[in-house]
């Protein structure tokens, strides 16, 4: 199995009803079990690279999750992956200190404070790869080798895997169409450079790849700063089988400790590659500013899917919106 | 695929709105140090990001945002910790549809200046005709230090 398949299999496990892809038809397969997807990804995940370790740290967390909320045991698969995390780090005995690692997480998925009992729990897990310390401002330094991990590892057990979604009308062609709308934001401790590389549309595939398959400008004349045009996305493939293509109008606007991309669908037009016309709203924003002790990342988005409108579709939320305000730990 | 302007224009909506905490926006993000022991197996794409070893991150006890504010169309809500008079700059930049600037947002937002006696929450009035879509402005404290702002306007009835 894929990791992006099995990434979505733990999701299924903790949102039982909101991620349905048999709903969309030619589904991958989802009958695999939590224990097997963590497996694969534990076998699979190449934890050199930032965008492996932000996979293996996602999956660890939703294993605790799945684990902690008695949905399913999944412990040995766990201590594997856990055991994986930490090996890279050198004097680290991964399978023996992966409890400790498991330990101050469930602290955070608990209550998302991070208390002195979580950071002497990751001290542990870590060894001497994390140094950690309590600044003048109240604040936890973290040093070190595992100081990203670690961090990274605090920010995933936080977060709050629920959106704010209402449902709403707008109007298409004279006609108003139910949608969703939802809000997630996350203020994260990446540094404001990597997070600001993935809101340009031209990056989205690359900095969010388990929801978007490519992004084709299709008109406009994209520039290092601020730029406008038309992008054809390819999104989804891991949910339908088929992935849904939609034209859309963007706008990059870069200023001082702010990048933000506003998009809408774009019209239709007889000059441009036509899209598949499944998605008819689709607008929002996606923004990350520099906030000094964190970067705030807000995704926006308003969404109707023709033909599906009996079909859940909070699936977007983890899938779509919470990976994208995860955007500065992927690159 | 074409949607009605006018209706979405007149359609009651929502805003959300987002104000920088200024009291935190002048502080060091995040610091390097070469602390690093142990190189990682691979070389990050693009070969530009620091190296992960040798990164330090300052992490806060509180792992939840502040939230931002929503309301009414016609008020935004900022949210605002520290007191003092607040400049709200509300630049012209309009982002959706791409390629319109709207020159006349900048008297949407009243009052300007303002003054913030307690940090917490501020209104400021909205144009409520301007149609959907991102505006981008500063708030500016007293000393004339710039803060990002986002106003997001939707259309959803």
């Amino acid at each position: 199995m894929k990791i992006d398949a099995a990434m979505a299999v733990l999701y299924q496990a903790l949102l039982p009803g909101e991620v349905d892809p048999a709903a969309f038809g030619n589904p991958p397969d989802f009958a695999t079990s939590p224990q097997a997807a963590l497996a694969d990804i534990a076998a699979q995940v190449d934890v050199d690279t930032r965008q492996g370790r932000y996979l293996a740290n996602l999956a660890y967390v939703l294993g605790l999750r799945i684990d902690g909320e008695n949905i399913d045991a999944v412990t040995p698969e766990l201590n594997a992956l856990g055991a994986k995390i930490l090996a890279p780090f050198p004097g680290v005995d991964g399978p023996a200190l992966e409890p400790n690692l498991a330990t101050g997480l469930r602290r955070v998925l608990g209550s998302p404070m991070i208390t002195q009992d979580v950071v002497d729990d990751l001290d542990t897990a870590f060894g001497g790869s994390l140094e950690s310390s309590l600044n003048a401002s109240d604040q936890w330094e973290f040093h070190g080798p595992a100081a990203e991990t670690a961090t990274m590892l605090i920010e995933l057990a936080a977060l709050d895997i629920h959106c704010q979604c209402e449902d709403g009308l707008v109007t298409v062609d004279g006609a108003q169409v139910p949608v969703l709308k939802c809000v997630f934001e996350v203020c994260t401790n990446a540094p404001y450079d990597l997070c600001m590389r993935g809101v340009d549309p031209r990056n989205w595939p690359t900095y969010s790849p388990l929801f978007f398959q490519s992004v084709e400008v299709l008109s406009g004349s994209p520039s290092p700063g601020n730029w406008e045009g038309v992008i054809q996305e390819s999104v989804g493939a891991l949910l339908t089988g088929t992935p849904l293509i939609t034209n859309l109008l963007v706008s990059y606007h870069e200023q001082a400790k702010m990048a933000v991309t506003a998009y809408d669908i774009a019209p239709d037009s007889s000059i441009l590659k036509a899209d598949d016309g499944t998605i008819d709203v689709d607008y929002g924003y996606f923004s990350v500013t520099d906030e000094g002790l964190h970067r705030r990342v807000s995704v926006v988005k308003i969404v109707h899917i023709r033909g599906k409108e009996d079909v859940p579709t909070n699936w977007m939320c983890p899938l779509v919106l919470q990976q994208q305000a995860m955007i500065g730990w992927w690159l | 695929m074409t949607r009605d302007a006018d209706a979405v224009a007149a359609a009651w909506g929502r805003l959300v709105g987002l104000a920088v905490d200024a009291c935190q926006s002048h502080h060091a993000a995040h610091a390097v140090t070469d602390s690093g022991k142990k190189a990682f197996g691979k070389k990050e794409r693009g070969g530009t990001d620091p190296d992960p070893q040798q990164m330090s991150f300052t992490v806060s006890p509180h792992q939840r945002c502040r939230p931002t504010s929503t309301g009414q169309r016609g008020v935004v809500v900022l949210n605002y910790e520290q007191a003092g008079q607040l400049q709200f700059d509300y630049s012209p930049v309009y982002l959706l549809p791409a390629g319109e600037p709207r020159t006349n947002a900048a008297q949407t937002a009243t009052p300007s200046p303002m003054q913030l006696t307690a940090p917490g929450y501020v209104e400021v009035s909205i144009e409520p005709q301007l149609p959907r879509g991102l505006y981008v402005g500063e708030l500016h404290d007293a000393t004339g230090k710039g803060d990002p702002l986002l106003i997001y306007i939707d259309d959803l009835i």
